[in-house]
């Protein structure tokens, strides 16, 4: 039968196309296994602020029950739950953008006046706490509901009675006034980006695969000559991918909040580490087929776990300034997020994103030279 | 202008090319012969610097070139693969090339469009090299190899696949390249190297068998030229008479029926002698015909093979 000697010969094919039937077989369990290495490291830890507003009252002995507030929520802290003072709003709002803490919580001037007062429980105006964070945050949201529980415990060990209270949420730059769509919009502008891994690969492996890269060889033409012109316009194609995202978000009633010229500094320099990325998989790659067969890798991993498509908190190895640096730090996506994310939703300037700018840069420069480096050892030399 | 000595390549335990040693003159058409698997295109990516020698050194103007030679950019390589973008028009591609070997883009320009109309590209200078003709490309290949003028130009079978018309000229525009630049001819086809080379180098299993002028080689090698009179034989003539005559003037002698064949190195030259003698005898020649001794010859002589083998 005809069928058996197709089978026969697509069988040794196969095995003979070794490296892609591999790469294509063991993406699926290298991503189980890598989301489980993330998800192991991460133990969800809930960091509540406090900033204490209570003037307390001076003619009872110097009394302060926000200071006792403070203390009695101390002894709620465990592993997953961190308690922490701050002398002003805006340590706070800094350590918030980045991610340092969950939520703020600041106790009213008249808290303790509030408790002392007779008939406290019956008061027509309760008073009133302020929460501070990302309220878009799934972290905030939990952190609020953890907040909330101590405070009413607190005040109903402190009064016998669940005195009236209420809270106000007010969220940093404009978490609270933007809806779930306008929230998906950094990532999905970096997940634009991303995309663009795979055409600057084809571009790149294009000379090998016409063997044009012969001529090239021939007139002496750098590695970086060649790879910087490609670059050039792979940048241009990111800046025009990431512009028609926009402009399809705006048709689609997204407005955008933010500085300019930081996010097309941030647009910038993630197109130019994804491009300098798209060298490696040129490098080990020798026509397009095997472009698109290896670039799957990095694709998926960059697109899944680097805040893109789906938040990422993951315990970091170690912080410089505010500015945690974990496993998925390798990846220029993660800091591109994590800037739009301040320069777009929390309304940070420049100098709130200056630690994500400069990991770019450095894995920009990083992810170029070794892209260089092995291209230049794959496709120029030989 | 180049100068070879000892080049020897190997990948694993095949010998690529074996102890080469070679000069190419200055403003010469040099032609490289040899089977596949010879060793020519190693000894030529050698000689341009894109594969390095495992021993051997390479002079160009008396100057050592290492590997990746800076001199490489005297090098102009027209490849027998059609390395060509197929995206660009055959313009911008001259212009391209031009750019990357540090021209200026209007000389790139320049000399992209005098390259393209000297063969017989100019009406399509502006068309995307991916919708000629494979003619056209061919030309197109060898064109790209000349925009930066360089001094070598290197052409691996550059007639291979080309219509009459565009072998012509192709032939044409190589033969004008003698003296303003020097040529190193790669080929199969021996009436083309016979043709173009100034000088030819036989190579076979990587080693180099013989070089010398085409007109050199056929005379001193090779099984010789064949020459076949054909006798009118008259009532009562005997045949055997003329034949005893032929032997007395060539070694290699056949004869059967009204022709007699003579096979020897420049057998034309006994033309005369023997149309002379058989004439005396009252012999008459009623055809004499001949082939010389070709490359071919040579190289089956030299190798115990057939190019094409």
């Amino acid at each position: 039968m005809r069928i058996t000697g197709v089978i026969k010969k697509s069988l040794k094919e196969q095995a003979r196309s070794f490296w892609l039937l591999l790469l294509t077989v063991s993406t699926a369990p290298f991503f189980v296994l890598v989301y489980d290495l993330i998800t192991e490291s991460y133990a969800p830890v809930y960091d509540i602020l406090i900033l204490n507003n209570d003037k307390g009252m001076i003619d009872t002995g110097n009394i302060n029950l926000g200071d006792t507030l403070i203390q009695a929520l101390m002894l709620h802290e465990d592993k997953s739950c961190k308690i922490g003072r701050v002398k002003s709003r805006q340590e706070a709002v800094k350590k918030l953008k980045n991610k340092k803490a969950d939520l703020l919580m600041v106790i009213p001037e008249d808290f303790t006046g509030f408790l002392k007062a007779p008939g406290s429980g019956d008061s027509p105006e309760p008073f009133k706490l302020e929460f501070l964070g990302n309220i878009t945050d799934f972290n905030y949201i939990i952190t609020a509901i953890l907040a909330h529980s101590f405070v009413s415990d607190f005040l109903l060990d402190r009064t016998g009675i669940q005195p009236p209270f209420s809270f106000t949420e007010t969220g940093i730059g404009t978490s609270g006034a933007l809806n779930d769509f306008e929230l998906t919009i950094p990532g999905l502008v970096i997940f634009s980006i991303i995309m663009l891994m795979l055409t600057a690969s084809v571009a790149m492996i294009a000379e090998v695969e016409n063997k044009t890269m012969l001529r090239l060889k021939l007139s002496r033409v750098t590695t970086l000559e060649l790879m910087g012109g490609i670059t050039v316009i792979q940048v241009l194609v990111g800046f025009l991918s990431v512009a028609l995202t926009l402009a399809v978000a705006a048709v689609l009633g997204y407005s955008f909040q933010g500085s300019v010229i930081p996010v097309l500094l941030v647009v910038f320099l993630t197109t130019v580490s994804i491009i300098a990325f798209s060298l490696f998989i040129a490098a080990f790659s020798k026509s397009v087929t095997q472009v698109l067969i290896i670039g799957n890798f990095p694709l998926f991993i960059f697109m899944f776990f680097t805040g893109a498509m789906f938040p990422m908190n993951v315990s970091p190895w170690f912080t410089i300034g505010d500015y945690g640096i974990s496993v998925i730090s390798m990846m220029s996506p993660t800091h591109a997020v994590s800037a739009l994310n301040k320069l777009l939703i929390m309304q940070e300037g420049f100098t709130g994103v200056l630690p994500e700018v400069g990991s770019l840069v450095l894995l920009c420069v990083l992810y170029f030279a070794l892209g260089i480096w092995v291209f230049r050892k794959r496709h120029m030399l030989q | 202008m180049i100068r070879v000595n000892g080049l020897t390549k190997r990948y694993g335990d095949l010998t690529a090319v074996d102890n080469l040693n070679l000069e190419i003159h200055q403003g010469e058409i040099f032609g490289f012969l040899g089977p596949n698997g010879a060793g020519k295109s190693t000894s030529i990516n050698m000689i341009c610097g894109l594969v390095q020698p495992d021993s051997g050194q390479i002079f160009i103007h008396s100057q050592l070139a290492g590997h990746e030679h800076k001199l490489r950019n005297s090098f102009g390589l027209c490849p027998q693969e059609l390395i060509i973008w197929p995206r660009l028009t055959c313009l911008e591609q001259m212009i391209f090339m031009g750019e990357m070997y540090g021209m200026a883009t209007h000389t790139a320009r320049k000399a992209g469009s005098n390259l393209l109309e000297v063969l017989g590209l100019n009406s399509k200078m502006h068309k995307l090299a991916g919708t000629l003709s494979g003619g056209m490309k061919r030309r197109l290949n060898v064109c790209l190899a000349l925009v930066h003028d360089p001094e070598i130009v290197v052409l691996d079978e550059p007639e291979a696949g080309l219509d009459p018309q565009s072998r012509i000229m192709v032939r044409d525009f190589i033969r004008g390249l003698r003296k303003t630049k020097t040529v190193i001819l790669t080929t199969h086809n021996m009436d083309e190297a016979d043709r173009l080379s100034d000088r030819v180098a036989i190579i076979d299993n990587g080693r180099l068998l013989l070089t010398d002028t085409p007109e050199n080689l056929k005379r001193t090698a090779g099984s010789g030229d064949v020459l076949e009179l054909t006798i009118q034989i008259e009532d009562g003539r005997d045949m055997q008479a003329a034949g005893a005559v032929v032997k007395g003037m060539a070694r290699n002698v056949t004869i059967s029926d009204a022709t007699i064949q003579i096979r020897e190195k420049n057998a034309i030259e006994l033309v005369p002698a023997l149309t002379a003698k058989l004439k005396d005898l009252n012999f008459t020649c009623a055809e004499i015909k001949m082939r010389a001794n070709t490359l071919e010859d040579v190289f089956i002589q030299l190798t115990g093979k057939r190019l094409r083998e």
